[in-house]
């Protein structure tokens, strides 16, 4: 019996990475999990196929694909219960090195498409009358990060929307809460290895040693508090963030 | 689950409600609980002792929750030097002892996990709880520089700050925290986790 038998669970962002760990581990515990992704492709077809879950498409920039892809996945399985926020657009450069579009479009799609995603979810939790949602900040949302002031201010924005929604809609059974993970063994880290002209197993050393725990998480380290999140026990944590980091910071925001 | 799975658990201050909570869930996972008594704190010999004769009886300990249970305030300025020395002892002085008695063995076999159990007032503040609050915040201090200590031996620490026990938080609350950090918690490391029912945000 798995703690979330039955649950209906949208994932954001999940073709790769930690979302496609969420959706590991929501399936091994019984939900019924939409993958979302922004394109249809091969990629979303592996995870659905390996990992369990239904394909849910839509670039969550685009409101009206937003609208559509929810409507859909309440057709087949109801309304959405919990809701994990988990997408994210990320390029690393100096400020005023950045292209404004290119530094807008990480906030659109992580702050402001994420509040599509929440405004066309709500209204089928409220019939349900419960729900959890989960929200994505970072590592370099508290701290921020050189060469990540557009992804850092989205990251950080989310902690307030997150805690604002968790007081709006706490009253009504709806629990919102923030993860904010450390540094994570997904292919953004190749990413990172070819930004700083490393390998990647080199990578992997670099961030380990900056990290009390001695090694770098794994999506299943954020994914099993994600579940933990996604049960009744969020009430508990409503407007709290919690930080799978290993360490790597230890304030209470 | 099979004998030689069993694992071990400490728990402080299982007469109080919190503590309570927590041993019956630790118990209720399998676990077995040896329960320090907090007059067994008072003095790091005394806990180490303790703590030797429960790991003797129960076998090595994983897993170590400290739950103060001593609760007094008054307004800052209403507490002589006694009443001070001896809230204090029962927070910061129980909960390092306790740490002292039951992480080296931990350190020895590269690994445990410890929960050190603390309060919302630590870091919100209250008025007329400026001892309470002080005691309570040695704690989440502690934790973070110890956590960073032990973390290369493999030996997780984490604090829970718990919310207002009278506003919808309740000692179940806590005891699902402390399941998530031993069953799930790995890449926790020196962190505080606040069940507070949305009373603290």
């Amino acid at each position: 019996m798995g703690r979330l038998d039955g649950v209906v669970c949208l994932v954001t962002g999940a073709a790769q990475g930690i979302g496609r760990g969420i959706v590991k581990r929501m399936a091994l515990e019984g939900a019924k999990v939409a993958v979302n992704a922004r394109v249809d492709d091969e990629r979303l077809k592996q995870v659905v196929s390996e990992m369990g879950g239904h394909p849910a498409p839509a670039d969550i920039a685009d409101p009206a694909a937003v609208r559509g892809m929810v409507a859909s996945v309440e057709q087949s399985f109801g309304p959405i219960e919990v809701l994990v926020c988990n997408a994210a657009r990320m390029t690393m450069k100096p400020f005023l090195e950045q292209d404004p579009h290119e530094w807008w479009d990480q906030v659109n799609v992580n702050l402001t498409g994420h509040m599509d995603v929440v405004a066309a979810v709500l209204p089928g939790m409220r019939r349900l009358g419960r729900g959890r949602i989960v929200i994505f900040s970072s590592l370099w949302g508290p701290i921020g990060w050189e060469n990540a002031s557009g992804y850092a201010s989205s990251k950080s924005a989310l902690i307030s929307l997150g805690r604002s929604l968790a007081r709006e809609l706490a009253p009504e059974r709806i629990y919102v809460t923030i993860v904010a993970p450390g540094i994570i063994d997904t292919p953004q880290l190749q990413v990172d290895a070819d930004d700083a002209g490393v390998s990647l197993e080199e990578m992997h050393r670099i961030y380990a040693r900056s990290i009390p725990a001695g090694r770098i998480g794994t999506p299943d380290d954020v994914a099993r508090a994600v579940v933990f999140l996604s049960t009744e026990t969020a009430r508990a944590f409503a407007g709290q963030t919690i930080h799978p980091n290993g360490g790597e910071i230890r304030g209470s925001m | 689950m099979s004998a030689q799975t069993t694992r071990t658990a400490l728990v402080t201050g299982a007469s109080d409600v919190v503590g309570f909570a927590v041993a019956a869930r630790l118990e209720a996972a399998g676990f077995k609980v040896g329960r320090l008594q907090d007059a067994e704190l008072d003095d790091r010999d005394h806990a180490i002792e303790a703590a030797g004769r429960l790991a003797g009886e129960l076998g090595p300990i994983s897993v170590l929750v400290t739950a103060p249970s001593l609760h007094d305030s008054a307004p800052f300025g209403h507490f002589d030097s006694a009443r001070w020395n001896r809230l204090l002892q029962a927070h910061l002085g129980a909960t390092t002892n306790a740490c002292a008695a039951a992480v080296p063995s931990m350190v020895e076999r590269g690994r445990g996990t410890v929960i050190t159990i603390s309060s919302w007032l630590a870091y919100a503040g209250v008025p007329g709880e400026a001892y309470f609050a002080a005691a309570t915040g040695s704690i989440l201090a502690f934790t973070k520089s110890f956590a960073l200590e032990v973390a290369p031996k493999g030996v997780r620490v984490n604090c829970i700050a718990v919310g207002p026990l009278d506003k919808g938080v309740s000692p179940a609350d806590v005891a699902d925290t402390v399941m998530f950090l031993v069953d799930d918690g790995d890449f926790f490391v020196g962190q505080v986790l606040t069940p507070a029912a949305g009373a603290v945000v």
